[in-house]
């Protein structure tokens, strides 16, 4: 009894040790069929047919060697053929890009350039006259010295207070209207850059906005604040830093129009650069599915809606674990240490001013101690009251219970490389969170200031005086999202995975069921 | 017919063929077989990896098909550049044909 399939799994194993690709063995083995049933309906006898169609096609030797180096040509050919993925691709990107930027708002900038005097005077000088080590130790402490003042120039409440002075509703007049002050602050703290180059002692300040007639003005404002708060802290006749001038060296320019073409192409460039590369991979994969797979690559496009409905039920198991998810909200406080060192009672000037990390460790450490020290908490979940703390844990008046949940929600860690610690405090009443937070620092401040007080009035009359500022005000509680994204993105991406598994898995026992049949 | 004539006329009637329509491997076959009146017997095996050339030369273009009885056919298609040597060597053709029926002697054709 004659077994087409057979025969032709043999034939196939035949051809496929001469190195054909799948794709054309494939192919081969399409005609062979059609011919076979051609001679079946036209009388003859199926064994007598195949081996007349096989005779037709010629020897495997032959063939082969007729199709050369067909493996990597074929290779060649699907990429050519699957190559209008990478203009789509790129296409795609580029279009989104060019709308995106079509669309894109207006921004106008405003410019002003502040000079620390002592700080140019002193790295100028020494530049020629100090060895390198000392030199490399003036230009850190010089860099330190004026992020210091960066944060502080970029600090929420200075924003608030130029958003004040400018009036809310001025500042929110072409971003949606309205007079909070909070969201004019944030709009305008939005909008600020500094940049500093230590060398020059110099810190350039520039202000973004979409309104053209507004960025001159509050720059101006913003400087006005900052000179009358830089003046309280370090015009203080008992503060040694009071030695340290800033000038403004360039009044806050005139408004002009920020557009970067620069920028813009390279954010251009970028883009289309993925969407191309992306393309390239989609061209290297369906490229590799036709040729080393063949037509399975049909039956695995047969089954995609596998792979469609896996990755939909990904999506939508994502969105419901998201949606599930208890809101958490946060919000963040810094605080600003100045650390000086004054010697015998004599106020030396601004040589001798330190900054932790460098010089003060110590100090770090101390004043993260007193921030999560479980009696200000405790005194904090009082001060708050217990009852409305625990309002959304539970219920229940219990003050130790109410000081265990500001512990878990605070977390106090020093900015790397700065003299600044930041505090956090997360919790789902959103309402609860500023209160806590403002609360606690200022529980803090007050223990940190008598502290310090004993300690230079009695015990160490020439020690130390740390000087701690509050550079953001507690901003209102935001949703923290960043740990649910990732959650998201891992649930969809598994999904796609198994649609992807179930796909190709599916695909390939189609194949062998139809070759074992 | 002679082996060499069979090989080289294999292109221009295959651009020919694919420029009225898609196709597949074993419908060209009988189709050049009827149009010639079985005059033109290709060996079958030959005529895949000229198609595979030609693809390659970027003349014509192929797509898999899922049949009606559940088998998959590569079908082939004319690009641009297929066109553009079709009229080359339907050129080249035609002057040999011209050249040939000068001499007389074959006047019924």
């Amino acid at each position: 009894m004659f077994n087409l399939e057979y025969q032709l799994g043999k034939w196939r194993a035949e051809m496929a040790a001469t190195g054909l690709a799948v794709e054309i063995l494939d192919e081969l083995e399409t005609h062979l069929r059609d011919d076979f049933e051609q001679q079946v309906r036209d009388g003859t006898e199926p064994a007598e047919a195949f081996a007349a169609a096989l005779r037709r096609l010629g020897p495997p030797r032959e063939l082969s060697a007729e199709f050369g180096r067909s493996g990597s040509a074929s290779m060649a050919c699907a990429l050519r053929r699957h190559r209008w993925k990478v203009w789509l691709c790129a296409g795609v990107c580029l279009l989104v890009e060019i709308v995106l930027n079509v669309f894109r708002p207006q921004v106008y900038v405003s410019e002003a350039t502040l000079l620390v005097q002592p700080l140019a005077t002193q790295v100028a000088a020494s530049a020629s006259t100090e060895t390198e080590a000392k030199r490399v130790a003036n230009l850190e402490r010089a860099s330190r010295i004026l992020q210091s003042e960066v944060d502080v120039l970029r600090s929420f409440d200075l924003a608030k207070n130029v958003a004040i002075g400018i009036r809310p509703e001025i500042v929110l007049r072409l971003v949606g209207g309205g007079k909070d002050p909070n969201g004019a602050a944030a709009t305008l703290q939005r909008g600020i850059y500094a940049d500093t180059s230590p060398q020059s002692g110099v810190i350039r300040l520039s202000l973004r906005h979409v309104d053209a007639d507004l960025v001159q003005p509050v720059l101006r404002e913003w400087l006005q604040v900052y000179a009358e708060k830089h003046r309280a802290v370090h015009m203080r006749t008992d503060n040694p830093a009071g030695a340290m001038t800033i000038v403004v060296q360039q009044a806050p320019t005139a408004p002009r129009a920020d557009f970067f073409w620069g920028e813009r192409l390279s954010g251009l460039a970028r883009l289309t650069l993925a969407g191309f590369l992306t393309g390239l991979v989609w061209m290297l994969v369906a490229g590799t599915i036709d040729v080393y797979l063949g037509s399975l690559g049909l039956v695995v496009r047969r089954h995609k809606w596998k792979f469609v409905l896996c990755a939909g039920v990904g999506l939508a198991t994502a969105e419901t674990i998201y949606a599930l998810r208890p809101v958490v909200y946060r919000s963040e406080t810094k605080l600003y240490v100045r650390y000086f060192v004054r010697e015998a009672g004599v106020l030396v000037g601004d040589a001798n001013w330190r900054e932790p990390p460098a010089g003060g460790v110590a100090i770090m450490d101390r004043e993260m101690d007193r921030l999560t020290n479980i009696e200000l908490l405790r005194q904090t979940a009082l001060q708050i009251g217990p009852e409305r703390i625990l309002k959304k844990a539970g219920g229940g008046q219990d003050p130790e219970r109410a000081t265990t949940v500001i512990q878990r929600g605070l977390i106090v860690q020093v900015i790397p490389r700065s003299s600044v610690i930041s505090v956090s405090f997360q919790h789902p009443d959103a309402n609860l969170v500023p209160p806590i937070l403002n609360e606690l620092t200022s529980l803090y401040l007050e223990q940190h200031a008598s502290a310090n007080r004993i300690e230079v009035g009695a015990a160490d009359p020439a020690g130390k005086v740390s000087n701690i500022s509050m550079i953001q005000l507690p901003p209102p509680a935001f949703r923290d999202k960043v740990k649910a994204k990732s959650i998201f993105v891992q649930v969809v991406l598994a999904g796609i995975m198994a649609g992807l598994a179930w796909m190709v898995a599916a695909g390939v026992m189609d194949r062998r069921a139809k070759l074992a049949r | 017919m002679r082996k060499e004539l069979v090989a080289a006329s294999a292109e221009p009637l295959i651009l020919a063929l694919l420029s009225e329509g898609e196709s597949y491997g074993y419908a060209i076959i009988q189709e050049i077989k009827t149009r010639s009146r079985e005059e033109i017997q290709w060996t079958d095996g030959m005529l895949y990896p000229v198609l595979h050339r030609m693809e390659d030369n970027g003349w014509i273009k192929s797509r898999w098909v899922d049949s009606d009885a559940g088998r998959k056919r590569k079908y082939y298609s004319i690009c641009k550049d297929g066109k553009k040597a079709l009229e080359t060597q339907r050129g080249e053709w035609m002057a040999v044909h011209r050249v040939m029926t000068s001499f007389g002697g074959a006047a019924h054709v």
